[in-house]
């Protein structure tokens, strides 16, 4: 299922992962009410259940939605989202609704980098992207990992926010292999092959937590 | 001097080009909160964010009625209640001898719950149901209770023996000397040191549950069991057009009291409450 793949891959590792570490990174150097505002928001849509979240950003996304009255307010084309693109829709969902975990995670770690070796990089002249490259993302390797894997597989089991927007449609193309399994087991009733998706779910489920695993050996 | 103020201001702009990009980010994930916000006291609220032309409580007045709120949500409360009851309970007892006894089953055990702490539990509910089916738990309260007690027992755990290694060991010892057992000495000593660790531990597993949706979906079937995170989708589809108001009304009503909670526990211990034992990287 190379949708469940995409889901993963765009909303996980690119959205969640990336827009985490960058909001961690801004908050570093934001003035304190900003930060205390957007951290606030950023949070809230963590906090939300599952099935809320949902419907919020259904209908952000519909046709008669928020994103297509900004998109006309601005004169570009509008579309009906959930149809056109249900994946990037159902992708961005996620990313919105699981970045703030990313961006505690990377505060916590950012927060652990003494003062001293970044100022002496800037003393040495190296500018901010080198000093991301070379230093920041160095000393952070080991919450880049956790974070990943946590991420990972908390995307792989998505199955209310994606049910609640598209229910996997239209047709099959929002359907992740939760939902997939869902389908095959309950609605046309072949328990067997659902339990065989599930397996294969599990499977990928424990390589990526053996991974986890290995990365936390050492503090257990 | 000169260098310095250079310094300084590149170091001001530096912090309004942070600035700038933290609220556009802020912006846009505002956009669905303030949706539901809006609508939720919106007479004729629509799919789109906009101010209301009036402002008014009907939606709450038609969503506040038993059968739409009061039942979910009292199914939801002895659901989620209980399960986090039982889990706290059994996660105190199965996190005492981890973390005060040596013992060589000590690490295999840990790294067995931590391994068990990431597996996606969505794909084991389709083995779950069938395996329901056959003992009979299906469509029962206590089943699903003791499912999401289990589900969410390895977290749980974890978390409590990590707090529980914080609580010194002397003071304990001084008990036994004094003849306590070693359950007198959990009950009386290191639990009641640890607040804030059952504190986390409890308002972390009840949020978890109570927004789940998938455990609640397949394990009941009548409708008048059905927690808040399932009934809430009868407003989609069973009652013809969907009245937008009250779906967002519903939602706020529905999403409060995990939200006070986090706000409550992150208030005492600081912002990133849940990873401080689970996730140090």
């Amino acid at each position: 299922m190379w949708l469940t793949l995409v889901f993963t891959v765009l909303s996980s590792i690119v959205g969640q992962n990336t827009l985490g570490l960058a909001l961690a990174s801004l908050m570093q150097r934001a003035s304190k009410p900003v930060r205390t505002l957007t951290g606030g928001i950023v949070v809230t849509a963590w906090v939300l259940p599952e099935v809320v979240a949902g419907f919020l950003l259904y209908a952000f996304f519909r046709r008669e939605g928020t994103l297509n009255a900004i998109l006309d307010q601005l004169h570009l084309p509008s579309q009906n989202w959930l149809f056109t693109l249900p994946i990037l829709a159902v992708s961005f969902a996620n990313v919105w609704r699981g970045t703030a975990f990313s961006m505690l995670v990377y505060s916590a770690a950012l927060n652990e980098i003494p003062k001293e070796i970044t100022e002496a990089a800037e003393v040495d002249g190296a500018g901010g992207w080198r000093r991301m490259w070379h230093i920041t993302l160095p000393m952070i390797r080991r919450s880049i990992g956790t974070n990943l894997m946590l991420n990972t597989l908390q995307t792989l089991s998505v199955f209310g926010l994606i049910w609640v927007m598209t229910r996997g449609g239209p047709g099959n193309r929002s359907q992740t292999l939760p939902l997939f399994m869902y389908e095959q087991a309950f609605q046309k009733s072949m328990i067997g092959y659902g339990t065989a998706v599930a397996l294969l779910l599990l499977v990928v489920g424990s390589l990526f937590s053996l991974v986890y695993m290995r990365l936390l050996r050492t503090e257990v | 001097m000169a260098a310095h103020t250079t310094l300084h201001t590149r170091r001001a702009a530096r912090r309004y080009a942070a600035d700038a990009g933290l609220l556009l980010v802020a912006a846009s994930f505002v956009l669905p909160l303030a949706w539901v916000v809006l609508s939720s006291l919106d007479p004729r609220a629509g799919l789109k964010v906009r101010v209301p032309d009036g402002v008014t409580l009907d939606n709450f007045d038609a969503v506040l009625k038993p059968d739409i709120t009061f039942t979910p949500l009292l199914n939801s409360l002895v659901l989620c209640g209980s399960a986090t009851l039982l889990t706290v309970v059994c996660a105190a007892l199965a996190a005492y001898p981890l973390s005060r006894f040596r013992s060589r089953l000590n690490r295999p055990f840990l790294l067995t719950i931590l391994f068990a702490t990431s597996l996606p539990i969505t794909a084991i509910m389709v083995p779950v149901y069938a395996l329901f089916v056959q003992v009979d738990l299906i469509d029962t309260m206590q089943g699903t209770i003791f499912f999401f007690t289990a589900s969410q027992l390895p977290f749980a755990i974890w978390l409590m023996k990590n707090f529980m290694d914080g609580v010194p060991k002397e003071l304990e010892e001084a008990a036994w000397t004094d003849g306590a057992s070693s359950f007198q000495s959990l009950l009386r000593i290191v639990l009641p040191l640890m607040g804030p660790g059952i504190a986390v531990v409890t308002v972390f597993s009840f949020v978890a549950m109570w927004g789940n949706f998938f455990v609640p979906f397949m394990l009941l079937l009548s409708p008048d069991q059905m927690p808040a995170s399932v009934s809430i989708n009868d407003f989609f589809g069973n009652r013809g057009t969907v009245v937008y108001g009250q779906l967002a009304a519903f939602s706020i009503i529905y999403s409060t009291p995990v939200i006070l909670l986090y706000v409550l526990v992150a208030r005492k211990l600081g912002g990133g409450f849940a990873l401080g034992g689970a996730v140090k990287g």
